[in-house]
């Protein structure tokens, strides 16, 4: 047999280096991604070591203390009870970090098994699907997560649930109109007339191949629950203090903006660039994974 | 059915002997379209003998592919339906068989292979594991002993260095390497029947005889009968033993091959067999080609579908659609004119 060399991709060129996976390689020449990445992994680096970077407990009080100027002792100054505000800071990253990336994944587990269900059985099981989500599509995000919220209490856990039920929806729409693509295509009649059962059909051929909008969503959809958890923290629905979250940093600095306006600064800049970081990596992920731009990069 | 047939092919007369394994009775299957129902089968029967190749023959969108989906289960549905017949397979009507019963057919008893080999495997995943699918779904293979299998598998549909391909991608492979790859995956469990849906039309010239060659040769060895879809005519004189030709759903004519092609029953056959290109022709002069189109399926004229492109055309043709008549030995063709028409040729 000829081998036609179009159809062969030039990936074993250079054998002696490490192959990075091709769609790590392709992030890593896309500039914004590496500096999203980098600021990512730098607020990850401050929430894990949190507990060594810095001499005070995010919910320490020390009443003489409080609203300090920024300071050498005190990075970013100190609240109206005298905490630290860069160790809550730190500590709130935490918060933030572990809702945005739960939420997602909360979402995609719920949005992507209903979406491939609702494509790959169609009919009345997509009728009913589809509708379901969109009847929920119709009351807004916010209002559902606070009447969540009121219903199960705060908590770290129950605001990425609240966050991720909304989510899924578009998760759920995304991986449908994907996967009703791929349930045309070749290799999937040739894989039904294998006799391959609707399980496997599904888990092997139908999401594989329609996911990487999903992924792509996803990252965007960080930046959207880190937003969602601050909002909702700052309407007093969110994590409940004295926990630390920028969300309700942003809402307690919000009370002392005339005699403290330098408290409002570090939580409202730091979601602004961890927000900004997610959607720069997917960006580049949904660039690197298109397939039509695939070698491009 | 009759011993004496004046074909060369030992084959077919072998195959005469053997037992049905298939048989399709009055199958009619439509679709409902914005446009209106589509009759894209319509009554149609025939049968397919252990170790046969039947070749169905006919211009894009006259129901041969619809035929085989129907005969795998594979019509979807909506908008699909097929509204009645039997498909005999294995002692069994086919279309009484619960889903997990046609799950365990195709792949296992029966397999299909599709037309185009660049999309036809799956992206994302290895050759090796897709060779090995079937062997795990049908035969219970473990992964270990699947990957054995595919390994072999893919040697014997003549891969070079197979071992090494059942780690590789899809796109690493050319379309014929791909085609090879459908055919050790829908020969794996070593079906009584496969269906071949235009399998090489795809490929580049030089590559289609030889994929079609394995697949005649992997079929023999494995006494698998063959269905062979295919607007080539040339394909239908080398290898099939029996021809259906189709038109606007229906069969309008069958026999075996060598029968059909020296002496065709219907103007339809006819008209194809003129079409095909000979390097006797004079270079000087036009290729030969059937006038018209084939018609609308949800509005077919009346009586003979074939009659507004039949040069032999009469007016009872336009009233009444001729029923499958004999016109020889084991040689069946629906023409009202087919007396007068064989005449003339």
């Amino acid at each position: 047999m000829v081998k036609t060399s179009d159809s062969v991709e030039p990936s074993s060129v250079d054998t002696a280096r490490i192959q990075l996976p091709y769609w790590l390689a392709g992030l890593l020449r896309h500039r914004l991604s590496v500096i999203g990445g980098s600021f990512i992994l730098f607020v990850a680096f401050l929430a894990v070591f949190a507990p060594l970077l810095t001499g005070f407990e995010p919910t320490e009080v020390d009443p003489p203390n409080r609203f300090l100027r920024p300071s050498f002792e005190h990075l970013l100054g100190t609240d109206y009870l005298g905490r630290d505000q860069f160790t809550r800071l730190i500590y709130g990253a935490r918060i933030s970090m572990v809702v945005g990336i739960f939420s997602v994944v909360i979402a995609s587990f719920i949005g992507v098994p209903l979406g491939l269900t609702a494509a790959h059985f169609g009919g009345w099981t997509d009728s009913a699907i589809m509708r379901f989500i969109d009847a929920k599509l119709s009351i807004p995000g916010l209002i559902l997560a606070m009447m969540l919220l009121l219903m199960l209490g705060g908590g770290v856990l129950t605001v990425s649930i609240a966050l991720g039920i909304n989510l899924s929806s578009a998760q759920a729409r995304l991986i449908r109109s994907q996967a009703l693509s791929v349930k045309e295509r070749e290799y999937f009649h040739a894989a039904r007339a294998m006799g391959t059962s609707n399980w496997r059909l599904i888990l092997l051929h139908m999401m594989p191949n329609s996911i990487q909008p999903v992924i792509v969503q996803a990252s965007l959809g960080v930046g959207f629950a880190i937003l969602g958890e601050a909002s909702l923290s700052f309407l007093g629905l969110g994590v409940t203090p004295p926990t630390p979250t920028w969300g309700n940093m942003l809402s307690l600095a919000f009370q002392y903006m005339r005699s403290a306006p330098y408290l409002l600064f570090a939580p409202g800049v730091a979601i602004l660039l961890l927000v900004m970081s997610f959607s720069f990596v997917g960006d580049g992920l949904r660039d690197v994974l298109d397939p039509r731009l695939k070698g491009k990069i | 059915m009759t011993t004496q047939t004046n074909t060369e092919n030992d084959a077919a007369a072998s195959a005469d002997s053997a037992s049905t394994i298939l048989e399709v009775k009055n199958l009619s299957t439509q679709f409902r379209t914005r446009a209106g129902l589509v009759k894209a089968v319509d009554d149609v029967s025939f049968s397919v003998k252990e170790r046969e190749v039947l070749a169905i023959v006919g211009e894009s969108g006259c129901g041969k592919s619809v035929t085989a989906l129907s005969v795998m289960g594979l019509i979807p549905t909506p908008p699909g339906e097929i509204v009645g017949g039997e498909i005999m397979f294995g002692g069994k009507d086919l279309l009484q068989a619960s889903d997990d019963e046609m799950q365990e057919i195709r792949g296992g008893q029966m397999g299909m292979i599709f037309q185009e080999p660049m999309t036809s495997l799956n992206p994302v995943m290895t050759i090796g594991k897709q060779v090995a699918e079937p062997l795990r779904i049908h035969l219970g293979l473990s992964k270990a002993a699947a990957r054995v299998r595919a390994g072999e598998l893919l040697s014997l549909v003549g891969l070079p260095d197979p071992l090494e391909k059942l780690d590789d991608y899809p796109h690493q492979m050319s379309g014929g390497q791909r085609q090879r790859v459908m055919i050790a995956m829908a020969m794996s469990c070593e079906p009584k029947l496969l269906i071949a849906d235009e399998a090489t039309t795809a490929l580049d010239v030089t590559v289609q005889a030889q994929v079609l060659e394995l697949l005649i040769r992997v079929a023999e060895e494995f006494g698998t009968a063959l269905i062979i879809i295919t607007h080539n005519l040339g394909i239908v004189a080398r290898y099939a033993h029996r021809v259906n030709v189709m038109y606007a759903g229906k069969i309008r004519e069958s026999g075996t091959a060598a029968d059909v092609y020296k002496n065709p029953g219907h103007p339809y056959t006819a008209g194809l067999l003129s079409s095909v290109p000979s390097l006797m022709q004079s270079t000087s002069g036009k290729l030969q080609s059937i006038e018209g189109e084939i018609p609308d399926l949800t509005d077919l004229p009346s009586g003979c579908a074939f009659g507004p492109r039949c040069p032999y055309v009469q007016d009872r043709c336009r009233l009444e659609d001729p029923p499958l008549e004999n016109v020889g030995d084991d040689h069946i063709s629906a023409c009202w004119e087919s007396a007068q028409f064989r005449g003339t040729t």
